[in-house]
């Protein structure tokens, strides 16, 4: 697989594509669809007139493009729907204020709404969606909305990689090709400090050091508890639920904990829930509205079974692709079942059973409401289409660059210009990555390999830069300005999103620092060996 | 905003409809004028994407 040989205007010529991501995104403030389609344009052009890629070879490097955006695709697109669903129903309002009773102390509160709830939000969902349900939560405790949109970009912000259902996870591991037996628990291993380090940070915008030093015994405990479930889901093949189990278990122990070290307040109010409603439909309760979470972790267990495992094997989908070469030399190598879709191993098909079996419930206890299935399908419609034609031509995009040769031509760029600096630096290119386009997912396909191919160039380990990689762009998720613009949105600063902005981004920009200093002792100090 | 979302919802429609073409004219049949055709249509759906 030689790369062309390495010269500054070949070099400058494979950068082009990514410029032109960074000017659309940034500049000229495009959208995701339009500077996906610009990108993707020059990709194929650059592609085919300066590194010999002919027509079939673009072709294959766009239809891997496509199976990776639909494998990539139909964990967004049924996480969404499923999530909409709930939401009409108004089950994250009630599961919300139920998470804010639990506490009586402020401080605790936005721990619990703004750093566990909001990952738990993002591990169903994403899209913004937990900003757009914990900032107003943060706001009915008493937050006001600048800090609150603040508290809940920054913290949720660990569990981006492997939130929407590890939409973002999968992505990295394909690029990458890294097992997932292998990537899974070393990037959980990875997250344990951006777990206790956003904890911190949300203590710090709540109240300073001082709030900090008060919240040191909760941030500590529930970040060990988290940090230990997101890898024991990885050990246990279940990424997909890595940022599910860990953020409702991080509620739980500070629940357990605001009970044994606060005082106890004034006895809280019960939540509302089961009675029926105006329409005579019944209010779902917490157990009801958390129902389809109950089902997903429930089957996700179920897959992994080995006898479930072994039954369900042949019920897989992935299209096989031919080696191919440009004519400067460079070999796209052959695949078989690319981005394979599993029954059993693929996220999306255990949300869709997920979704029937509470859809089912809802219909028998009569929490259901007929119109709500089409109402949530025009919504996910709405928001999805946008968001996948983005995804498909910035994927096309970069497996161009792949499979052209122009992604190991930057990388030996990379690796040749900043030598060992290179694992402190890694997390930024996430972050930019996130910035740019406000997807982790989307980060990890445009620099996932380029970040692989410096750490092969250095002699540094793939699956530590790669762990860099997502976790700089599951932290970067805090400034991206798609997400910025909901969390004011939703709490009424439209107009003052700059604000917001200017100050997530010292959190951000320390956060991934401490980031990149992990990155560096572990590839140059800790574990040298790792492949 | 309705042009946005009429461009993309074709642009959309193009890409995926585009998969099949793509796979087969490349790995399928290796026919250049079929490949060189489905890269065209992709072409297309990007130029409708750029447009919104």
């Amino acid at each position: 697989m030689s790369a062309p040989s390495l010269t500054l205007e070949l070099w400058a010529l494979a950068f082009v594509p990514v410029l032109v991501l960074l000017v659309t995104f940034i500049a000229l403030r495009w959208g995701a669809p339009k500077a996906g389609a610009a990108a993707w344009f020059v990709a194929v052009a650059i592609g085919a007139t300066f590194f010999g890629g002919d027509t079939t070879l673009l072709a294959v490097a766009n239809a891997k493009g496509l199976s990776l955006s639909l494998f990539v695709l139909s964990i967004i697109w049924s996480s969404v729907y499923l999530y909409n669903v709930v939401e009409k129903l108004e089950g994250p309002r009630v599961i919300g204020l139920a998470m804010a009773r639990l506490v009586g102390d402020q401080l605790w509160q936005v721990l619990l709404i703004g750093w566990c709830f909001s990952g738990f939000l993002q591990g169903i969902t994403g899209f913004g969606v937990p900003v757009a349900v914990a900032t107003p939560l943060l706001t009915i405790v008493g937050v006001r909305p600048a800090p609150a949109a603040v508290m809940v970009l920054v913290g949720h912000s660990w569990a981006v990689t492997f939130g929407s259902m590890g939409s973002s996870y999968y992505t990295i591991q394909l690029v990458t090709r890294l097992p997932g037996e292998l990537l899974g628990p070393w990037m959980a291993l990875f997250f344990a400090l951006p777990i206790v380090t956003s904890g911190f940070a949300v203590a710090h915008i709540h109240g300073g050091v001082a709030a900090m030093r008060r919240s040191a015994v909760p941030v500590l405990v529930t970040g060990a508890v988290m940090s230990i479930l997101t890898w024991a889901l990885n050990i246990a093949g279940a990424p997909q639920i890595a940022s599910v189990f860990p953020g409702l278990a991080g509620c739980v122990v500070l629940w357990v904990l605001a009970r044994l070290l606060t005082p106890v307040g004034k006895p809280r109010p019960a939540v509302q829930g089961g009675a029926p409603n105006g329409d005579g439909r019944r209010a779902l309760s917490f157990n009801l509205a958390f129902l389809p979470y109950y089902v997903l972790i429930g089957l996700t267990a179920l897959s992994q079974i080995p006898a479930a495992k072994e039954a369900m094997q042949p019920y897989a989908w992935g299209l096989d692709y031919p080696e191919l070469r440009t004519t400067l030399g460079y070999v796209a190598a052959a695949e078989r079942a690319y981005a394979k879709i599993s029954l059993l191993n693929h996220p999306a098909p255990l949300i869709v059973g997920a979704a029937l079996v509470s859809f089912a419930a809802y219909i028998a206890v009569g929490a259901w409401r007929p119109q709500v299935g089409r109402a949530a399908a025009k919504l996910t419609v709405k928001q999805c289409v946008p968001t996948s034609v983005g995804i498909a031509t910035t994927v096309m995009m970069a497996l161009v660059m792949n499979d052209t040769g122009m992604t190991t031509t930057l990388a030996q760029g990379i690796a040749r210009a900043t030598g060992p600096v290179f694992p402190l630096l890694s997390p930024y290119v996430g972050v930019l990555g996130c910035f740019m386009t406000g997807s982790n997912t989307t980060s990890n396909v445009m620099f996932g390999a380029l970040q692989v191919e410096t750490a092969k160039g250095l002699g540094i380990s793939t699956v530590i830069i790669s762990a860099a990689q997502s976790a700089g762009g599951s932290l970067g998720s805090a400034i991206a300005p798609a997400k910025v613009l909901v969390g004011a949105a939703v709490v009424g600063l439209s107009g003052r999103e700059g604000e917001v902005m200017a100050r997530a981004i010292p959190y951000c920009v320390a956060l991934v620092l401490l980031l990149g200093l992990q990155a560096w002792l572990f590839a140059y100090v800790f574990f040298r060996g790792l492949t | 905003m309705k042009r946005r979302s009429i461009l993309l919802n074709v642009s959309f429609a193009l890409i995926w409809l585009d998969f099949p073409l793509l796979y087969l004219a490349s790995v399928g049949q290796r026919d250049p004028m079929l490949t060189a055709l489905a890269l065209a249509v992709m072409g297309l759906a990007a130029t409708l994407a750029l447009a919104t």
